[in-house]
């Protein structure tokens, strides 16, 4: 056993990182599938280069500002709060992405009980909600 | 001189974590710096590392989550007011090193910081040229080393 092992883990330092990696996995995956560098991201942004490598070491502390201003620019969701008013925030998102596949239910259902949905699955979830109220 | 010795860390799907420690003792670099900073109360910046480390596993030691000086990486960049270095081989292996508290924006700017910057850079030179010469070699999958696991540096 490791000395790392031996440390009794903290629930919420354990989901802060994981939070932070997962944003700065959808950011990188974004980047990637639009075909856009780090450095040409900063240019559009007018940012250093080394601004947008801080956001995708996964160690970020991004604040909410920062992370709607990345979404209007991206044109995507980062991040998304499950709230009774799912419906409206949902159909521009939509809309950009008609091909989106339907829904693995049960991935999706799992984070209901989570007040933060795993920003790699908003799109599934939001358009499968949508699919099962119509 | 000095001699460095490679051991098993851990291993798990998407990493093979190897540390380093010194011919002299007994200890690697990596509990040495863990148990070191833990009694010294940043229990808070080990758990941070703790998990940094666990995501890495979880996802691979992918370039972008590492800051970059010189042949070394180093991790978490944000967050913690610890840092710990490590040579990242690739997604799936790394090796791990001890670190320090950082104390500005550069590895330089911290005593401990420096020396474990320094340590990973001479480290990484050597075993780069034990890789060349097959001293040491990947196994098939990349996440396992053989053959002469230690390095000597002066």
């Amino acid at each position: 056993m490791t000395r790392l092992d031996s440390i009794t883990d903290d629930k919420s330092i354990g989901r802060f990182v994981d939070k932070s990696f997962d944003i700065s996995d959808r950011i990188f995956e974004i980047l990637t599938r639009k075909g856009l560098s780090q450095r040409q991201f900063a240019d559009i942004l007018g940012k250093n280069e080394s601004e947008v490598s801080k956001w995708l070491s996964g160690t970020h502390n991004f604040t909410i500002k920062t992370i709607t201003h990345l979404e209007v620019i991206l044109e995507e969701v980062i991040m998304a709060v499950i709230s009774d008013n799912l419906d409206n925030i949902s159909f521009e998102y939509i809309d950009k992405n008609p091909t989106a596949e339907l829904v693995d239910c049960e991935n999706c259902l799992d984070n209901l009980n989570v007040p933060y949905l795993k920003t790699e699955r908003v799109n599934k979830f939001v358009e499968y909600s949508l699919s099962e109220s119509l | 001189m000095k001699r460095i010795h490679f051991q098993k860390y851990s291993k798990n799907r998407k990493l093979s974590i190897y540390t380093v420690r010194f011919a002299e003792n007994t200890e690697n670099e990596t509990d040495s710096f863990l148990k070191k900073y833990w009694q010294a109360g940043f229990k808070e910046d080990i758990l941070i590392i703790k998990n940094w480390i666990r995501n890495l596993e979880d996802r691979g030691a992918k370039e972008h989550y590492f800051r970059h000086e010189r042949r070394a990486n180093a991790g978490p960049a944000h967050f913690s007011k610890l840092r710990i270095y490590c040579i990242r081989c690739h997604d799936n292996l790394i090796i791990l090193d001890g670190g320090g508290e950082k104390r500005g924006q550069t590895a330089q700017d911290g005593q401990e910081t420096n020396a474990a910057m320094e340590l990973m850079n001479a480290v990484d030179e050597a075993f780069v040229e034990k890789i060349k010469d097959r001293d040491i070699i990947y196994s098939f999958d990349g996440m396992d080393l053989f053959g002469e696991l230690f390095v000597d540096i002066s």
